[in-house]
């Protein structure tokens, strides 16, 4: 046996500054032989379980057959994005975690991301066109945003014969599903290729506009015969605590964006690294920072670990990944030297009565404030609401509690000629949700369209 | 221990388990390698008449696939042995002076009297302990008049075998096709012209499937396909049937080599059970290897030490009371569907399998269309439930499960005596 070198000169482990690389897809054979394991169930579970409506049962058993054109409209009729969820689904919660082949001693739930995974991208790297769109009805839909919920409407508009037109201020597709998901899960290269790909199937899209700034609401309404808003949420949130602007404060969604696009080196006085949240985001911001090499990471929560939001199975892995977590902890104040961040000041927490949402509240313990030292602090608490990225929104349109109102058949919000959908209307939830909105929002304003009567 | 030896047709073996007659019993070598490996026995793969020119073309195999693209069946386009004879003949004489305690016997074919007579002479001063007549090869061949078109032909199926029992004093075994409306028939013939013994069955006529692509059924050979003989685990039940209802056939006493899909020792087991003396195995080995015989040899010895067989003969037909015609099983005989409810995952499987292919009697649980989540309501929200008056007790469920256990046949009281179709509608005498 040979003893690892304590410093290798050249060691193939070492963490790429980018984080781990995602997973490849599938060969034909790999699926093949994962989709002969599917039972085919009966109502089955995992199509039930799938917010976009995937027909799990009936896409894997064409796999089996080698109807590969078949498996893949089966899925990107219900969710255009589904080579991307095939990687960022939790699907431990969904589909996944109902499979019944779990229950069967020996067995392992189907890898169902995999395999829808497998079957977009057959179909996307042969550049299929899996549908025939309806006659152009000559109505123009204007879709705010470039991300998932609206390149989900905008695929089932262009299914339906509409023109959709989509408003992206930023230079390139995918919103959220390029910039925020963690290295491990899915690269770059994937959700702008979708993007593109579905983008041609007619679609047009402008970058570089900021409705409400570069195009006034009212020359949408005029200009076109819908709108949709699918503009996701603000920036990530902040502590709202002293000293917050120090050097090494930053969100996890701009520190995911810049480790993703590679203009992020850690600094090598990055020894510890605090993490505020107990959500998804902050577990994959943690758990990232450690791929990137950070020698360590704490999560900051401020209830306890049965009570964090993040799925069990995100925190497990990011733990497996050496995160630790000092819970119940609250921030109070970012502690700086020279104008950098040298840690935080927490404040003791216990748990108090249940909320409307049924969690235990976090109730300050009077007198218990310690210092947590920490290089960097990565605030991972949520987003800003998404009016700040909407100016000018016509004031009947309805936001309640930093969403915007719609109804849920059918994505409509108080104006019949408005439609949203994704994060801007759920608060922050999964991209196959946001695909799911943005196929009912396509479907209603078809019907809102045809209702219209010219 | 369990003695694994048998005596086929007065030729001892050492156990009973063969090479049939096909691409692993090809050369000299390769048999050896067999032998050592544990093989008791090889049909050496067909030979012709010197003047029988043998030509083979390239592919010459297709398969059939099962779950996880395994090969469930395969067919073979490949002709008898395309090697001269003499150097066949040397090579058997070879073989049996290394291994005078293994059993080889040649496989024949060819056309004239002269022809067989002169080839089983060959053999003979070669050191065969016996012979095979392939009356069963049904592609390349019988366009020839020879394999399976004899063993289509009674007639000629008596013909020949009495040519060779005139011309040797060696054990004849003669090789069956499945090809063939009663198996009967020929095995009768067979047995009527004096042989010592039957082997079946040779190979299925069969076409494989076809390239949806190109339009050219498999095996291709140039852009072409031909029918083949169709192989492997797919054709045992095919293979059990005929030589159970030899067994079973008053009118024949002569022992029987059983052949088609046997891989493993539950094969053997049943073939045996059925009334086969000794097993070939070609398309097992062809997959597997020769070193699947070291399964076969534990696995039935252990098999029959926990039953108390201390030999072969103790269990050889042992099932055949129990195979009989369809008009002496009891009426009044019923079982049930019956659902372990700890088992159950909750796949609903059963249900569409007995709503459209069986006889309606298992219906969905209550509420969510039966569709209910596992994960949020549990299994038990899922599990079907059997109607025991409308279960007719056909298996089928059990069959579908993916449970081991979890769908049994329970037997339920009728009520009523045992009473078989022939008891109840006797028919009149002749």
């Amino acid at each position: 046996m040979h003893a690892r070198s304590a410093a290798p000169s050249r060691d193939p482990g070492l963490p790429d500054a980018r984080g781990p690389r995602a997973e490849p897809p599938w060969s034909a054979h790999a699926a093949l032989i994962e989709a002969s394991r599917c039972l085919y169930c009966f109502n089955a579970p995992c199509s039930r379980a799938c917010p976009a409506g995937v027909d799990v049962a009936e896409f894997i058993r064409s796999i089996r057959t080698g109807a590969l054109r078949s498996a893949a409209r089966l899925v990107l009729s219900a969710n255009a994005l589904g080579e991307t969820c095939g990687c960022v689904c939790p699907t431990e919660m969904l589909c996944v975690g109902e499979c019944v082949l779990g229950a069967i001693d020996g067995q392992q739930p189907i890898a169902i991301g995999r395999l829808q995974r497998f079957a977009l991208h057959w179909a996307r790297s042969r550049r299929l066109r899996l549908f025939e769109a309806a006659p152009p009805s000559g109505k123009q839909i204007a879709l705010i945003g470039a991300g998932p919920a609206s390149l989900a409407c905008a695929h089932e508009l262009v299914r339906l014969g509409h023109q959709p037109v989509l408003l992206e201020c930023a230079e390139s597709p995918g919103g959220l599903n390029r910039t925020a998901i963690a290295p491990h899960k899915m690269d770059t290269d994937l959700p702008l290729a979708e993007a593109e790909w579905l983008v041609g199937f007619g679609a047009q899209v402008r970058y570089g506009v900021r409705v409400g700034v570069d195009v006034p609401f009212a020359e949408l309404e005029r200009d076109y015969d819908a709108i949709f808003i699918g503009v996701g949420l603000g920036p990530d949130r902040k502590l709202g605590v002293p000293r917050e602007e120090a050097e090494g404060v930053m969100g996890a969604i701009e520190l995911l964006h810049r480790i993703k696009s590679g203009d992020f080196v850690r600094p090598p006085a990055w020894e510890r690294v605090l993490v505020v949240g107990g959500g998804n985001s902050a577990i994959d911001a943690a758990r990232t920072l450690k791929e990137i090499g950070t020698p360590e990471v704490i999560l900051v929560y401020r209830r306890n670990e049965e009570q964090m939001k993040g799925y069990p199975h995100e925190w497990l892995a990011a733990k497996m990944a050496g995160v630790t977590a000092s819970f119940l902890t609250q921030p109070v104040e970012v502690l700086a030297k020279e104008g950098r961040a040298r840690g935080l000041r927490c404040i003791r927490m216990t748990l108090g009565d249940a909320d409307e949402s049924g969690r235990l509240r976090p109730v300050p313990v009077p007198e218990s404030e310690s210092e947590l030292a920490g290089d960097a602090v990565v605030v991972a608490i949520g987003q800003a609401d998404p009016q700040e990225l909407l100016p000018g929104l016509p004031e009947d349109i309805r936001i309640a509690g930093g969403r915007i109102v719609v109804s849920p058949e059918t994505g409509v919000t108080s104006r019949p000629d408005y439609f949203a959908g994704g994060d801007c209307t759920n608060g922050g939830a999964e991209v196959v949700n946001a695909a799911a909105e943005g196929l009912r929002a396509a479907r209603a304003i078809d019907h809102y369209l045809s209702g219209k009567g010219n | 221990m369990a003695d694994l030896s048998v005596t086929l047709a007065g030729i001892r073996s050492p156990n009973p388990f063969w090479l049939a007659s096909a691409p692993p019993t090809n050369t000299g070598g390769q048999i050896e390698l067999a032998f050592d490996l544990g093989w008791a026995g090889a049909v050496w793969k067909t030979l012709g008449h010197e003047t029988d020119q043998i030509v083979n073309v390239s592919s010459r195999l297709a398969a059939i696939r099962g779950a996880a693209g395994r090969v469930a069946g395969i067919n073979n386009i490949e002709l008898i042995s395309d090697r001269p004879l003499a150097e066949n003949l040397s090579e058997i004489e070879a073989v049996k002076r290394r291994y005078p305690e293994h059993v080889v016997i040649a496989s024949i074919m060819t056309g004239e009297r002269r022809q067989w007579e002169e080839l089983i002479r060959q053999c003979e001063e070669a050191g065969v302990d016996g012979f095979e007549l392939n009356f069963g090869c049904p592609h390349g061949m019988c366009e020839r008049g020879m394999g399976s078109a004899v063993g289509q032909d009674v007639a000629a199926i008596e013909t020949i075998t009495r040519w060779a029992k005139e011309a040797t004093r060696r054990p004849v075994l003669v090789k069956l096709t499945p090809n063939i409306t009663d198996i009967l028939e020929p095995a009768r013939a067979a047995a009527r012209a004096g042989a010592d013994g039957l082997a079946l069955i040779n190979t299925i006529k069969s076409l494989m499937g076809v390239d949806v692509d190109r339009f050219v059924p498999y095996p291709t050979v140039a852009g072409r396909s031909s029918h083949g003989g169709y192989a492997g685990v797919a054709v045992k039940p095919v293979a059990l049937q005929m030589v159970a209802s030899i067994a079973r056939d008053p009118q024949i006493t002569i022992p029987i080599s059983g052949i088609g899909g046997i891989t493993n020792w539950r094969d053997c087991a049943e073939f045996m059970l059925l009334g086969a003396t000794t097993i070939q195995v070609c398309t097992g080995v062809m997959f597997g290897g020769y070193r699947i015989v070291r399964d076969m040899r534990d696995g039935l010895t252990d098999w029959m030490d926990e039953n108390g067989f201390d030999s072969c003969s103790a269990f050889i037909g042992k099932a055949i009371p129990n195979f009989v015609e369809w008009n002496d099983l009891d009426l009044n005989y019923k079982v049930i569907a019956h659902i372990d409810e700890e088992k159950c995952i909750g796949c609903q499987l059963c249900y569409p399998t007995c709503r459209d292919g069986g006889h309606q009697a298992i219906k969905l649980p209550e509420g969510a269309d039966g569709g209910h989540s596992v994960r949020l309501q549990g299994v038990a929200h899922r599990r079907p439930v059997v109607d025991e008056e409308a279960c007719v007790g056909c298996n089928l469920c059990s069959l579908v499960c993916p449970v081991p256990e979890c769908i049994t046949m329970v037997p339920v009281d009728t009520g009523r005596a045992p009473e078989t179709w022939g008891e109840r509608c006797p028919q009149p005498a002749e």
